[in-house]
């Protein structure tokens, strides 16, 4: 192992380096994907167990910190509002995420032409276009062709069911005139690519234990791995190595055992997302690259992006079923998705429509005073059990550059590896769309027949979509990777997760994560004959 | 220590129902389980139900415990609700009381539950309506 060279090594088997693992298989060049975590064991999600509800907030909770996986390493997210939210695996996110899987829209690309802010992307919707399409076929995508927000766009499968619940939180939208439409969702809503239909287990957000929302361990890595893509599981990436020609000559890594290993490639993919990535790059510093590699420009952990969440809740007279269903995917409406100057703030933000609780939640609501203890108990748990929906509100997030992922001083992971630190302040232009937000949210879910609102924002753990710390750009002193992903300093060297979004949109990212790791692999395998010229 | 006085907080905690349907948290045997989780709370479970022994309070009618047990809040703020959250997480976990709910009392795995597609016809108008994103000169 240590004499050999791989073509290509990727780092991460998440969503976007299953894509472009996928994608490359097909040259034939020898593959090695090395992934910290392990392969998932669905058997394990807490939906299989009596008191799943409980068992979604340890081991399959959403922070890094506390869930101490021995995959996990520790995020100083201190110094931010929004604490970071990931999960290292085979699938990475998308073991825990709600498959929500919208695109961006047109005018995300164009936002400096458009609305005088943040920049430019170096490519566009069109040029996506073909990429999405593909990620659908691949992922299982469920949705309602027809939907005004978008170009036409065909999903795969049928919508996800709405139930009682959304059938409820569409006549809202409708008595007010705004838009909503089915979620896009990465859900299996019949059967697809030899995958199970979804059965409505409810919390997708803790593991599918039927395999039917789209997790890249189900959709794309079986296919890559058949196709001769070797993953080296628990096995974590300290630096990426730099040779005398100035190009990555490989990584160094930690086996399963702990032992230090080296691996060499021709070619180094990163896909490590947007904290993962600039740790990464920030803890490969060398003579060449005294601060951090492929970071000339600076702007490696620079401009960090979350979306700013908002959660608004309602409660209704009567019975919804909304434990049933995917929680986090129904409805989405974007009437306040593009610029308007008129509302105080540029860009725009979603409501993407949640489900309701199970009865542990709405009990354990006592917290607040809601559900006492005693002769009321059973009166008040009556009143609010299986009668809430909400939603939470995705905000578009401006990168700016004191917005970073920084290597902390002090702390390290098992490995001894420093970890990252994050510094986040939210903007003014987020303050205002989310106060924008919350107003408009709970007037719709009045209007939807709510008799009672209240509302979360900034959201704390929301820090799952994590953008823009090494943006794509033409202009090598502000960017670090090109428009096809590459590294301005390092020829070999691509990165494909979301750290090159130039701009983050007001929608979940893993759709365009995704389409960008297949553009980026579309033009390797192009221009394999002269990628390094 | 008697669990029967521990069975007797829960009881008053989360009692049974005034119809009946919902049986109270002191007949579900959740006293072993309960201990266990709030282990961290050292001494202090026992030591409330100590008092709640030398107070009599299973003999007490169920309004007396509730007032009782409000006191025990009073002077120790914050025993009283972990006591009721890790209960809340017990008890709403049970067969006996999903099967009250009307839910099944089974994990949601492999069965799932039945969803009906909804009224996919109120998405015409929102169509009618045309298209409202922006171009950005694609």
């Amino acid at each position: 192992m240590a004499d050999e060279v791989a073509d290509v090594v990727i780092i991460g088997a998440g969503a976007a380096g299953a894509a472009v693992a996928w994608s490359l298989a097909e040259t034939r060049m020898r593959i090695v994907c090395l992934e910290q975590g392990g392969w998932m064991d669905p058997s394990e999600y807490p939906t299989n167990h009596q008191n799943w509800e409980m068992l979604g907030l340890g081991p399959f909770g959403f922070s890094p910190n506390t869930r101490a996986r021995p995959a996990d390493y520790p995020v100083n997210d201190d110094d931010s509002p929004i604490k970071i939210s990931n999960f290292n695996a085979v699938g990475g996110s998308t073991i825990l995420y709600a498959a929500h899987f919208p695109r961006l829209h047109p005018s995300d690309f164009r936002v400096k032409a458009l609305d005088g802010v943040a920049d430019d992307w170096p490519l566009d919707y069109a040029t996506l276009e073909p990429f999405y399409d593909q990620n659908a076929e691949m992922m299982g995508v469920a949705g309602l062709s027809g939907d005004p927000a978008y170009p036409p766009k065909e999903p795969t499968l049928p919508p996800v069911p709405l139930g009682r619940l959304g059938d409820t939180l569409a006549r809202g939208f409708e008595r007010l005139g705004w838009h909503v439409w089915p979620s896009d969702s990465a859900i299996a809503t019949a059967e697809h690519a030899g995958r199970a239909p979804c059965i409505n287990l409810g919390p997708c957000v803790t593991g599918c234990a039927q395999g039917a929302k789209g997790s890249t361990d189900v959709t794309y890595w079986p296919a890559a791995v058949r196709a001769g893509v070797e993953v080296r599981t628990h096995c974590r990436v300290r630096e990426i190595t730099v040779g005398g020609d100035g190009l990555a000559d490989g990584v160094v890594y930690f086996d399963a055992e702990g032992n230090e290993q080296r691996q060499r490639a021709e070619m180094v993919i990163v896909a490590c997302n947007g904290v993962g990535t600039p740790r990464l790059l920030l803890n490969s510093a060398s003579a060449r690259f005294p601060d951090g590699l492929a970071n000339r420009s600076g702007r490696v952990g620079r401009n960090l992006m979350f979306h700013p969440y908002a959660l608004v809740t309602g409660w209704f007279p009567e019975r919804l079923e909304g434990y049933k269903g995917p929680t986090g995917c129904s409805l989405i409406s974007q009437e306040f998705y593009e610029t308007d100057p008129s509302r105080g703030f540029v860009r725009g933000y979603s409501f993407e429509m949640l489900r309701g609780d199970g009865p542990v939640r709405t009990a354990i609501q006592g917290a607040a005073g809601r559900v006492p203890w005693g002769s009321a108990h059973h009166d008040a748990f009556a009143e609010r059990f299986d009668r809430n929906a909400g939603m939470v509100i995705i905000c578009e997030d401006l990168p700016e550059e004191h917005n970073t992922v920084t290597l902390d001083p002090e702390l390290v992971d098992g490995h001894g590896i420093p970890a990252p630190r994050i510094h986040y302040r939210l903007g003014e232009n987020s303050r205002r769309m989310l106060e924008h937000a919350v107003a408009r949210g709970k007037e719709v879910l009045h209007a939807a027949g709510a008799i009672e609102t209240e509302a979360l924002s900034p959201l704390p753990p929301a820090g799952w979509h994590l953008m823009g710390t090494a943006r794509m750009g033409t202009d090598p002193e502000r960017s670090v990777v090109d428009a096809h992903g590459r590294s301005h300093d390092v020829k070999n060297l691509f990165i494909v997760d979301g750290s090159i979004f130039v701009t983050s949109g007001g929608v979940n990212p893993t759709n365009t994560i995704q389409a960008l790791a297949l553009y980026v692999a579309d033009h390797i395998k192009r221009n394999l004959g002269n990628l390094f010229d | 220590m008697s669990d029967g006085v521990l069975d007797a907080i829960l009881e008053t905690l989360i009692p049974r129902s005034a119809d009946g349907r919902m049986p109270g948290a002191g007949t579900l045997g959740l006293g072993p389980e309960l201990r266990a989780k709030l282990s961290d709370l050292g001494t202090v479970l026992d030591d409330a139900i100590a008092a709640a022994t030398d107070a009599g309070l299973s003999a007490m009618p169920p309004l007396e415990r509730e007032v009782w047990l409000r006191g025990l809040e009073a002077s120790q703020p914050g025993f009283v609700p972990a006591v009721y959250l890790t209960l809340c997480t017990l008890y709403y976990a049970q067969p006996a009381v999903l099967s009250a709910l009307g839910l099944a009392a089974r994990p949601p795995f492999p069965g799932g539950y039945e969803l009906e597609p909804g009224d996919l016809g109120v998405f015409d108008a929102v169509r009618a309506r045309g298209p409202r994103y922006r171009s950005a000169g694609d």
